[in-house]
Order: C-alpha cells, then sequence, then structure tokens
C-alpha cells in the first residue's frame, strides 16, 4: 500500500528537493502543496501517512494549519508531522501538543531526511503487519 | 566563464538533486533583480521597512536551500543577512546598520552571480 | 492598577515640566521625559522594559515628531503601542502625516488637562486590550489545551498580526483628526459575521481567534485596494477603512468574500463549526459638512450597515445594543 505524504511548502527549490529525495523510494505518492489553504483542502479531503509543513505560507501558516487539523475531526488528525525550520528555531522547546512531531532544520541533509523517512514508513509497514495478524 | 562547469552540481551534491540545482539557478537571476531593485529603494528613501522585510525573505529562501545544493557559505551569508535584517526591523532603528548591510548583501549577489 | 510607563518627548523644557506636572496629577508617575529624538532613541534602546505609550512633540529641531514616530513605529515591539503627537495650533496641517507615519491620536498646546485626561485614558484602554491580546498570542503560541483566559464576545480583538489590521480605536482616533477634505476621500465598509456568536459558544478562545483571522483574511484578499486597514470591532463584525473610489461594487465584493468563504467549507465542517455567513454594508462616509458627532460615529454606522445588508429590507440581525 503506497506510503502517501503531504509537502506543504511554497519555496519551488524545496519542493523539488523533497520530490527528488523522494524518487528513491518504490510506492511513495507526493502532494504538494503551495500555501496553507491548498494545504488544508488536501489534508481535509484524503489521509496521508505523514504531513510536511513549513513554518511560513501564504495564505495560512503551518502553525494555524496544524492547530485547525487538530481540533477538528479530520483524518488526518493523528498523523505524522515533519516541521521544516530554520536552523536558530530548532535548539526553543517544543511547544506543547507538538512533542510528537519531527522537527528538521533547513538546509535539509539529504541522509538525515532520507533516513527518516525510511524509519516512518518501516514503522508504518510494522504496524500494518501487527493488525493484520 | 565557463557556463558549462556553472550548471554541473557543486562536488559531493547526489545526482539525484540536478534538478533541483537547475529550479534553484533559475530563480537565481530573478531574485538577483528583485534584490537589487529593493536596495535602490531604500537608497532614495522609500518606505525602508517594506523593503527590507522583502530582501529577508528571499535571503530566508536561499538560505533554506543554498546548503543542500552545494552551497553552504552562500547559505550562510544569506541566513547572516536575513537575521540582522530581521534584527534590526525588530529591535532598532530598521537603517541601523544599512551601510555595513548594503556591503553585505552586495557580497551576496556577487556571489550568486557567480553561479550563473 | 498598572502605572503607564510613557516616553514624553519635546525639546520646549518649560512646557515638559507642565505636562509631567500635569500627568502626576492625573496620577501617571512612571513618566520619562527627554529633549530629542536621538535622546528618545538611545532611552528606547537602552532600557530593558518596553514604554506603555508615548507623547510626542511634532516640531523639534533635527528630527522631528513625525520622523521619530516613524522609527519608533518600525521596531515590531512598537508596531501597536499608542503614540499621541502633541502639536501647537499651527502645526495641525503635520498631523496628517503623523497618522501616515502610524501616529495614535494627537493633542494640542497649550495643555488641556480635560483632553490629556481624554487621550490617557484612549492609551490606558489600548494597552489594556493589547495586553489582552498579547496573553492570547502567548496561548497560542504555547497551545494550551486549557483556556486561561476567557475572552468576551464583544473584545474588539486585533485577531490577525498583518500590517493592514488595526486597533478598532486607533481606526475611530484616526478618523476624528482628519480634516473635512481628507473624510471625504474615505469610506468604511462594514463585514459582519452574522452567526459569530454561534461559533463562539461551540469553540474554545484559540479556536474562535483562529475562525475570526481566517475570515479576515478572505475579507483582506477581496479588497484587493491597497490601501486599507481593518478593525475587528468585536461581535464577528469587521471595518474596513479605505478610498471613498475603492469600492464601488459592495455586491460584487459581498459575493466574492462568500466564494472564498465557501472554499474552505470543509474546513468548517471538520472543526463542528457553522460556516461564516458574511454581510457586507454598504460604504459609509461623511459628508463635506459632516459634524463632529456624525464622525465619531461613522464606524458604528458602517457596521449597522452591514447588518442591515445590501438586499431592501432587514436581513438577520444581531443582537445590538
Amino acid at each position: 500500500m503506497a506510503f502517501k505524504i503531504l509537502l506543504a511548502e511554497d519555496d519551488e527549490v524545496t519542493q523539488q528537493i523533497v520530490r527528488s529525495m523522494l524518487s528513491g523510494f518504490s510506492d511513495v505518492v507526493l502532494t504538494v502543496a503551495c500555501d496553507g489553504r491548498e494545504a488544508l483542502e488536501a489534508a481535509l479531503t484524503q489521509s496521508f501517512d505523514l504531513m510536511i509543513f513549513d513554518q511560513n505560507m501564504p495564505h495560512i501558516n503551518g502553525d494555524r494549519v496544524i492547530r485547525h487539523l487538530r481540533a477538528g475531526n479530520s483524518v488526518n488528525r493523528d498523523a505524522k508531522v515533519i516541521r521544516f525550520t530554520a536552523e536558530a528555531e530548532v535548539i526553543r522547546q517544543p511547544a506543547p501538543g507538538t512533542a510528537g512531531d519531527i522537527v528538521i532544520p533547513k538546509p535539509i541533509r539529504g541522509a538525515e531526511f532520507i533516513a527518516v523517512i525510511q524509519e516512518l514508513i518501516q514503522r508504518r509497514l510494522a504496524t500494518a503487519e501487527s493488525s493484520a495478524v | 566563464m565557463d557556463t558549462s562547469a556553472a550548471r554541473k552540481l557543486p562536488a559531493g551534491v547526489p545526482d539525484v538533486l540536478q534538478a533541483a540545482h537547475q529550479v534553484f539557478i533559475n530563480l537565481t537571476t530573478d531574485r538577483i533583480l528583485r534584490i537589487e531593485v529593493l536596495t535602490q529603494a531604500v537608497h532614495k528613501g522609500e518606505d525602508a521597512v517594506s523593503a527590507l522585510t522583502e530582501i529577508a525573505q528571499i535571503a530566508h529562501k536561499i538560505a533554506g536551500v543554498a546548503g543542500t545544493l552545494g552551497y553552504p557559505q552562500i547559505g550562510d551569508s544569506a541566513r547572516a543577512v536575513e537575521q540582522k535584517l530581521k534584527a534590526d526591523i525588530a529591535a532598532g532603528d530598521p537603517l541601523r546598520n544599512w551601510d555595513s548591510l548594503s556591503t553585505e548583501i552586495e557580497d551576496l549577489l556577487d556571489a550568486l552571480e557567480d553561479l550563473l | 492598577m498598572k502605572d503607564l510607563r510613557i516616553l514624553a518627548v519635546d525639546d520646549d523644557r518649560a512646557f515638559q515640566m507642565v505636562l509631567q506636572g500635569t500627568l502626576a496629577q492625573l496620577g501617571y508617575h512612571d513618566v520619562t521625559s527627554v529633549p530629542s529624538a536621538a535622546a528618545a532613541l538611545k532611552v528606547i534602546r537602552n532600557n530593558p522594559q518596553l514604554f506603555d505609550g508615548f507623547l510626542l512633540d511634532i516640531e523639534m529641531p533635527d528630527v522631528d515628531g513625525v520622523e521619530l514616530c516613524r522609527r519608533i513605529r518600525a521596531m515590531s515591539v512598537y508596531r501597536k503601542t499608542p503614540i499621541i503627537m502633541v502639536t501647537s495650533l499651527a502645526d495641525k496641517q503635520y498631523v496628517d502625516s503623523a497618522f501616515a507615519a502610524g501616529a495614535t491620536d494627537y493633542f494640542t498646546k497649550p495643555l488641556d488637562e480635560i483632553e490629556l485626561r481624554a487621550r490617557l485614558q484612549v492609551m490606558r484602554q489600548l494597552v489594556d486590550e493589547r495586553q489582552r491580546a498579547l496573553d492570547l498570542l502567548d496561548e497560542l503560541k504555547s497551545w494550551s489545551d486549557l483556556p486561561k483566559s476567557k475572552i468576551k464576545f464583544d473584545a474588539p480583538l486585533s485577531v490577525i498580526s498583518a500590517n493592514w489590521m488595526v486597533e478598532y480605536l486607533a481606526m475611530q482616533n484616526h478618523l476624528l483628526t482628519l480634516n473635512r477634505l481628507q473624510l471625504f476621500g474615505h469610506a468604511a465598509i462594514g463585514f459582519t459575521v452574522t452567526n459569530a456568536a454561534e461559533a463562539f459558544r461551540l469553540t474554545d478562545h484559540v479556536g474562535y481567534i483562529d475562525y475570526l483571522a481566517n475570515i479576515a483574511t478572505v475579507v483582506a484578499e477581496s479588497l484587493k485596494t491597497s490601501p486599507f486597514s481593518m478593525a475587528h470591532a468585536g461581535q464577528g463584525d469587521f471595518v474596513v477603512l479605505t478610498n471613498r473610489t475603492a469600492v464601488s461594487d459592495p455586491k460584487g465584493l459581498q459575493d466574492e468574500v462568500r466564494a472564498g468563504i465557501a472554499s474552505y467549507q470543509k474546513l468548517y465542517s471538520s472543526l463542528g463549526l457553522p460556516t461564516p455567513m458574511i454581510q457586507v454594508g454598504r460604504p459609509v462616509s461623511a459628508s463635506i459638512f459632516s459634524q463632529r458627532a456624525e464622525i465619531s460615529s461613522l464606524l458604528d454606522r458602517a457596521r449597522m450597515s452591514a447588518q442591515i445588508g445590501l438586499e431592501e429590507g432587514f436581513s438577520a440581525q444581531k443582537q445590538w445594543n
């Protein structure tokens, strides 16, 4: 079953970087949203295994989108979240309610990003197998 | 300038990032022009805060990807420009460090032009 | 009641002494007086504690009050702090450029104690409002599940930190300082969310602020005119102040705003909130002969116009006191 990822990111270069890094994985389907509004529309319409958010986005910023998704009864309420952030912000304490989120600073280090994706795919497979037993 | 070398990926960057590298190069020309227009506006005495905010936003985007694509120094310069601009806008006179900052921005633009 | 921390800037030492004395009589003891813009900027930069408000003389040598106002406004911590300009009657022409630079209000020399008291009361109201909004923003950053502070439905809180959003009180004060010709060039347009009370009941204060922030963004995007400023008046009412010529088709604007809101349909059903129903009012402007009372009620009339709506006769009305 395909591993579905939503990327909410307005920078074209980052979009292409993520797209390229994911190209090495078979059976990963990537949906790209260029702003907060599109991201919300996508996240309320279909379920994703993973959602990747950039902080600054036009229309609605990443934080408000995540708050909306968690406040409502959407299918992605409990989906795994990766937040892209600038290096300097990583040092701050994680905000309550975001403890499970993975923070990846930009510029993205290819090996680290791919390792995280690999781990998440493997975890999802393991969950599927154990619930099938 | 050897244009074929300019388009090649820097050493150590995986081939899979070729497409992203190209997108970055394509955007760089427009960004250089935009930053030049904005610095002109500041020199002319137009709304400094909005011009400087936009320069900071462009620098933020460059800083977010340059390291991944094999240009860590450009990334660091862009991040420094972004943070200094934001600090000046937020905590004091936005033009407080304009003299030294406009030189830093010039240097950043020169480094970006070398990529083209 | 916390003492307002005020910075007063004026090169006229005699006036400064009178001002400080009067402020003390009115109960404001935490006042710092400096004689120039340069001194003011130095004090601001060297002081870890923020000022609650500024009193700036317009006419000063070197850097004048208007330029100082601009520089203070450029600092993000002071983006919305009350700045009151002080001017002698002859300087009234500068008052408009002061407002363009971001001033909140003004009063004239010679010092009238009653007027000063009124201006400071406005300053206090603004400070209290902003403190509540700041507390909320802190909570938003900390994602607290338990609402630490309830907000009131009719609190005129700025719901989004965009540069076109202003405090409702500041918008009202700004209108009162315009001369007849300037006023004639402005129009106020009301936008009301007729079912805001329902959303307020159904969600917590973070959810309600996010709900209003989304609506404000849709309205701002539909306006496409610059410049404009928007204020939340409380009770889910917004007022936009813009050029008189900017909105010639309020019905078209209403359709566009409604379409924008409708595009968030899925969001509202996922949140269990009613889709906001927006009514736009007929633009309201002052006539060239307007009296002061008419000007000060301009924004209220814009709100009422929104509640009446654009169709003939009355549409759904909200509780209005």
